[in-house]
């Protein structure tokens, strides 16, 4: 009961000494102390005055200002629209297109490798579209061509997800040679990596310019842990000493012993050979 | 004698009571049209420092903004001449 009473005993007190500190015991005031404190309010009320008149003029000119500075920018987008030869709704449209067409391709690639593989031309239409995009002025403005960038990373994820649909083999047809075989897109799509599937089929393969009909040939895409792919500028002795190799670049001899059968020459080896590792 | 003296007494403080009570009123008070005055430019006062306080975070956002359009402005500028040579590069292709 005793603190019940403190409480409102002290919030009595808080609130008459808040209304204290705001208002004036005008009967204990002198003269002196009225004129004071009347002055003061007066100083205090003409610094305020000058002080709003002072930001009301800031505030004008920074809004005069933006205002400049917002037609500044407007018109160097329309001198950039019309460079492109076209407009800000001919942009907006351009940029429609783009994202419809990201739209689609996100589409292809949230499906599987084997739908990838079976829709590779509807993949090339996609291809197709965005290169005609790419065509247009239009596209080299950064934020398109930043879309751009996108969509065609999104087309080549997809491209290699469906490569990972391809059969690990191929069969080969009257016309065929290694280079031609690897040219193949759904192959390795480029043409030097002819020798990769002539070192895995060196069973099948005794010399690389004579293949025949109806010969199947492994294809192989990934590279096993005792296997390494040779990477331009590389010789057995670097090969040798990668940490994950043998790392030592004297025991590269090792290397060739273990691949006599397709390296003819020890100081030859080419870009795409898959080189054994005997462990 | 007694009695007398205690009358005495009694007058002298009754006059001292007197005197000092008037004395204490007759000192200078604010009259109601005073107190009105400074009443109501205290709270101009105040109300004019709390106005100035609006205007100056008004002034500060407008800053900003000025400052946020300033870079847009020129990263605009940048586009423009980027996008010029481009252009410019991409057709004297073609005429070539």
């Amino acid at each position: 009961m005793n603190i019940v009473k403190i409480t409102f005993l002290m919030v009595i007190f808080s609130m008459a000494s808040v209304f204290a500190q705001n208002s004036y015991n005008y009967e204990e005031m002198t003269e002196e102390q009225y004129l004071a404190e009347l002055q003061k309010w007066q100083e205090r009320l003409a610094t305020a005055e000058q002080g709003i008149a002072d930001e009301d003029a800031r505030i004008a000119s920074l809004q005069q200002e933006l205002d400049a500075l917002n037609a500044d920018i407007d018109q160097t987008w329309t001198d950039i629209y019309a460079k492109c030869g076209t407009d800000g709704d001919g942009n907006q449209a351009y940029n429609g297109e783009l994202g419809q067409l990201r739209n689609d391709v996100n589409s292809m690639l949230s499906l599987s490798a084997e739908d990838i593989y079976g829709k590779m031309a509807e993949l090339d239409a996609l291809q197709a579209r965005l290169d005609a995009q790419k065509e247009n002025d239009l596209s080299v403005v950064s934020a398109n061509e930043q879309l751009i960038n996108q969509i065609q990373s999104l087309i080549d994820q997809a491209q290699e997800k469906g490569k990972g649909a391809v059969p690990p083999s191929y069969t080969v047809m009257r016309g065929d040679y290694l280079w031609k075989i690897a040219a193949n897109p759904d192959i390795y799509n480029d043409a030097f990596a002819w020798i990769r599937i002539y070192s895995s089929n060196a069973d099948q393969i005794k010399n690389p310019d004579l293949i025949f009909p109806d010969q199947t040939f492994l294809i192989p895409r990934v590279v096993g842990p005792n296997e390494h792919l040779v990477q331009k500028g590389e010789n057995l002795s670097m090969i040798a000493g990668y940490s994950n190799i043998y790392g030592s670049t004297f025991q590269w001899n090792k290397l060739y012993e273990a691949n006599k059968s397709s390296i003819a020459d020890q100081n030859m080896i080419y870009p795409h050979q898959v080189i054994k590792i005997a462990r | 004698m007694n009695e007398r003296t205690f009358s005495i007494k009694l007058l002298v403080i009754s006059l001292f009571l007197i005197i000092g009570l008037s004395l204490t009123s007759c000192g200078w008070k604010p009259s109601e049209e005073e107190i009105q005055t400074l009443e109501e430019t205290r709270s101009a006062a105040l109300d004019a420092e709390k106005t100035q306080q609006e205007k100056k975070a008004e002034a500060n956002d407008l800053q900003s903004q000025v400052d946020r359009k300033k870079a847009e402005l020129e990263k605009a500028k940048a586009e423009k001449a980027k996008v010029d040579a481009a252009v410019t590069e991409r057709h004297s292709g073609d005429s070539e």
